[in-house]
């Protein structure tokens, strides 16, 4: 078993750059996404790209991919917010899906709703160019391992 | 099981083209995303169908077990849903997903495809619900349960480029 991805979440907290986190995670890189700092916990950004469509007609991101977004970004808060060396493991995940999401930039941050100690409850919502507009919101629970190693 | 089978299509709905499994998998061929995660939709069968997902390591959520990310499962059910759907009413009625929740059982097993059934428990004009499970090689031993709502518009014109060619 590799240890890349717990010496990737050491250094991103010593230098506060999570992107090589989420590179060493294939399917976020297969997904495109880039994480972009902010105070209240980083920000997953997935560009706008061919493979991510579902529907080629409108077009629109694929609804499954937008909830891999939701997912992904609330993996890389709780790993932000110290919670975990290693990737959570998801419990449950209900995506509301609210808008038809264009093949452009969609964003997405998490908060952690209640930490427990075993497990985190997680909202995620993922928007385009107005903040204000969503296209879709998730809520979530992970497990979390028991403890920090 | 509790399909609807007593429900009869409304006449706006047939103006779609209809339903076949090489024709349902042409379609998907379509789609980028699913194109790109190797779906292949396996059977359909009135409200029930079931796909396939091969093992890939580029679909990787963990790469200290080499499992598999929720992500790729959501996209797979997602996905199903709607073609449980359209086989449910046997035209391909333009929709779209308002609420979806899956449950993750246990990690899906690194190696092995990802098999998912969904029925499409029941439709109204507007509205149908359709459940779904996953599983590796046993489908008796599931990894994720799901359930999904898709909005129906049969209003628009239909999102099937070039179909019936």
């Amino acid at each position: 078993m590799t240890t890349t991805i717990v010496d990737a979440v050491k250094a991103a907290r010593e230098s506060g750059d999570y992107q090589s986190v989420l590179e060493s995670i294939p399917y976020m890189k297969f997904l495109g996404l880039v994480v972009e700092p902010d105070a209240a916990g980083p920000i997953c950004r997935m560009p706008g790209s061919d493979h991510i469509i579902g529907n080629p007609v409108l077009p629109a991101i694929h609804g499954g991919v937008v909830g891999a977004l939701l997912e992904s970004t609330a993996i890389m808060h709780i790993m932000w917010s110290h919670e975990s060396l290693h990737v959570p493991k998801i419990i449950n995940l209900t995506v509301e899906y609210l808008r038809s999401a264009r093949v452009v930039d969609t964003y997405a941050q998490a908060v952690i709703t209640k930490q427990g100690r075993r497990i985190a409850n997680m909202r995620v919502e993922a928007w385009q160019a107005d903040r204000t507009k969503p296209v879709a919101a998730a809520h979530a629970h992970f497990l979390l391992p028991r403890e920090e190693e | 099981m509790m399909a609807d089978s007593n429900q009869t299509v409304p006449p706006e709905w047939s103006r779609f083209p209809a339903v076949t499994l090489a024709g349902m998998n042409e379609l998907e061929d379509r789609i980028p995303q699913i194109r790109a995660l190797g779906i292949e939709v396996v059977s359909i069968d009135g409200p029930v169908a079931v796909s396939r997902l091969p093992y890939q390591e580029k679909l990787v959520g963990d790469p200290e077990t080499g499992v598999m990310h929720g992500g790729v499962i959501t996209t797979q059910i997602d996905n199903l849903c709607a073609v449980a759907l359209h086989s449910r009413i046997g035209h391909y009625v333009p929709c779209v997903t308002i609420d979806l929740r899956v449950e993750y059982l246990k990690p899906a097993a690194p190696g092995l495809a990802v098999h998912v059934r969904a029925e499409c428990r029941k439709v109204t004009r507007q509205v149908a619900f359709i459940a779904a499970t996953a599983w590796n090689e046993d489908e008796n031993d599931p990894i994720a349960f799901a359930s999904c709502t898709y909005m129906l518009l049969p209003e628009r014109e239909s999102t099937i480029s070039g179909s019936g060619d």
